[in-house]
């Protein structure tokens, strides 16, 4: 089941004495139920508009779109108490504590005290809590975001960019954080990210963006094995005879400081039949996975 | 495949009563707007004392004492009046009119030669009022531009949408409670005001012969003044919104109040009734204001004017002269704020 969808979503942006600069060009989204779904595209891609819009901040000159089942923005309030959003920086009072901030939202929604205190445990700032917001560290105001879309215990919860500013710890922290919540069987996340890392450590789907247009979308083990090359590092004892029995079986090798790199092979079991047919044995046979950042980059290059 | 609708967050009325309660809760947690009253309160304690100094309720030497030093100058007048009638450099015919007519104690008055005069309520409970509805109105805009100017520049404003998105309810709670704080500052400086008048009234001066009508006329004085703060400070609060930043919006009221104004006075001085300021003094002021308007006959020979417009401005049309102003900022802010990207 989608809690989020997009279809064929238009935005453009006027511009004085320039033509209109295009943020989402028919963009179609889809984040299934209780999963993790990273948002990626290039800067400017059109991923903080589309979350803009489905937060209700700006409106898309076409296309539809729905939350937890609800069109918006029409219906937008009635589901808003179900939506945590923490998008780009936090944004709070310089001078009030952390504290104070969160009550201050949490009483628009009549969230209890005891939420507060629970959100400042879980992003780990229950003791800095009485400290003013203009005090924190940068990683410490990212929590302090993320800590306010915890407040009404979402059912969806949007984190735009919620690594930004962070030192590495902070960043291990917040998908650490992400992580457990992905895993609670209740909360939905769309996590728009620029860190390939970050989405293929954390995410279950993904859905890449370029020029407000979908490129590709899915499980991210299928998006990777979308993108696999089919390559295979392969070491032998005596890699000459590996070279000559290879290359005789119809293989292309490449040769790599300390091993061979197999070309084009569909089914890794061929190259291990070939050598045994010949007595070469192998000390090491690894399918060379293509990572999200190449499959991101091959993706996105296309489209420009 | 879609997820189910579901029946989720509060209920919009709850969510109301919420709304106000945090935007309450947010303006009275402003550092700035503390700061702010703060220095008012003190400012208005100490001009408090300063003006006890002022007054002091005359005794018996005192009062001797300047019937005294008036009767030296009415003498003194009276001689020299006698010495002018004598003169003969003055034609005969007119050593009345040059002279004047013999002077009595009622064209000197007594109260002229008492250093500290007593504090009476019909002369300065109303005028001080004036100045505390000036003060307050003054310091409405500031609060009213910094309430919602930085919710602005913290994008606070923004933040808030996440949780109630209707932003048509956001900007209303908002003006409201902005209107809320108008009334209640110009409510208390008037309050406050009263009792330090009654304090001056009891120890310097007179409670006594408050002629009919009076208290009628302060109150309604009063509550236009409470009125002109609200108005003040929702007009702060509708720059500031407009513009989304306290310090532009501070600054472009400095400006028009000290350039515009002035520049228009001067230029073309039949604006003069629609001007901010003179529309909130015809709206406090008891009978509203005259203004007298020069032109356009002009004497040749020395380049004045030779004749004068009178213009009234009630307090009916000063206040609907402001009001209109208010109203189309509050229109204007509010329909972009409804109608806007927000990033």
């Amino acid at each position: 089941m989608a809690v989020v969808e997009v279809e064929g979503a238009h935005k453009s942006y006027q511009r004085r004495g320039k033509p209109a600069q295009k943020a989402l060009d028919g963009l179609d989204l889809s984040v299934a139920e209780h999963r993790v779904h990273g948002f990626l595209g290039p800067n400017g891609s059109g991923k903080t508009t589309t979350i803009r819009a489905l937060l209700g901040l700006v409106r898309v000159d076409s296309g539809s779109m729905r939350l937890l089942g609800r069109p918006v923005p029409d219906q937008l309030p009635e589901v808003i108490g179900s939506i945590g959003a923490l998008v780009e920086a936090p944004l709070f009072f310089p001078n009030f504590s952390g504290r104070r901030n969160l009550r201050l939202l949490a009483g628009v929604a009549g969230v209890s005290p005891s939420r507060i205190e629970e959100c400042l445990e879980i992003v780990g700032l229950r003791d800095r809590g009485d400290d003013a917001f203009k005090g924190y560290s940068l990683g410490m105001k990212q929590r302090l975001g993320i800590a306010a879309a915890l407040l009404k215990s979402p059912a969806l919860l949007v984190l735009d960019e919620p690594s930004n500013g962070l030192d590495p710890a902070g960043i291990r922290e917040v998908r650490e954080l992400i992580r457990q919540l992905g895993a609670d069987g209740q909360t939905t996340i769309l996590l728009s990210s620029h860190l390939l890392s970050e989405v293929q450590q954390v995410c279950d789907d993904v859905t890449i963006i370029a020029r407000g247009r979908l490129v590709a979308t899915g499980h991210v083990a299928d998006v990777l094995a979308s993108g696999a090359t089919g390559d295979i590092r392969l070491r032998a004892p005596d890699p000459q005879a590996a070279y000559a029995v290879l290359t005789a079986a119809g293989f292309t090798l490449t040769a790599l400081a300390d091993a061979w790199l197999v070309h084009g092979v569909s089914e890794p079991s061929t190259i291990t039949r070939a050598l045994a047919a010949e007595g070469q044995y192998l000390s090491e046979l690894s399918p060379m996975a293509a990572d999200l950042e190449s499959v991101f980059l091959g993706l996105t290059a296309e489209d420009q | 495949m879609s997820a189910p609708p579901r029946e989720t967050g509060p209920e919009p009325a709850t969510l109301r009563g919420s709304l106000l309660r945090t935007e309450l809760a947010r303006l009275a947690a402003r550092r700035f707007i503390q700061v702010l009253v703060g220095l008012a309160v003190l400012g208005f304690l100490v001009l408090s004392v300063v003006a006890s100094t002022q007054y002091s309720e005359p005794t018996p030497a005192i009062l001797a004492d300047a019937q005294a030093r008036m009767e030296q100058d009415l003498a003194l007048a009276e001689q020299y009046r006698q010495e002018c009638l004598a003169d003969e450099a003055i034609p005969e015919s007119d050593r009345e009119f040059v002279c004047g007519p013999p002077l009595d104690e009622q064209g000197f008055g007594v109260e002229n030669y008492i250093f500290k005069q007593p504090f009476t309520l019909t002369g300065d409970l109303p005028a001080g009022a004036l100045a505390v509805a000036a003060a307050t109105a003054m310091l409405g805009f500031v609060i009213g531009a910094t309430y919602v100017g930085a919710e602005w520049s913290t994008r606070s404003i923004v933040a808030l949408l996440f949780w109630e998105t209707r932003r048509l309810r956001v900007i209303g709670v908002k003006t409201g409670v902005a209107a809320l704080a108008g009334a209640v500052l110009g409510l208390l400086g008037q309050l406050a005001w009263f009792g330090v008048a009654q304090l001056l009234a009891r120890t310097r001066g007179t409670t006594t012969d408050v002629p009919a009508g009076f208290w009628g006329d302060f109150l309604g004085q009063a509550g236009r003044s409470v009125l002109l703060v609200v108005i003040t400070t929702l007009l702060g609060f509708g720059l500031a919104n407009l513009i989304r930043n306290t310090g532009a919006a501070l600054g472009i009221g400095f400006a028009y109040f000290a350039v515009v104004e002035t520049a228009l006075r001067a230029l073309v001085p039949s604006t003069q009734p629609f001007l901010l300021t003179d529309s909130s003094v015809a709206l406090i002021l008891q009978g509203g204001l005259t203004i007298f308007v020069a032109g356009p006959r002009v004497d040749e020979s020395t380049g004045s004017f030779t004749e004068f417009t009178e213009i009234v401005v009630s307090n009916v049309r000063g206040g609907l002269t402001l009001s209109a102003y208010l109203l189309v900022l509050l229109a204007l802010g509010t329909w972009l704020f409804h109608r806007r990207d927000l990033h």
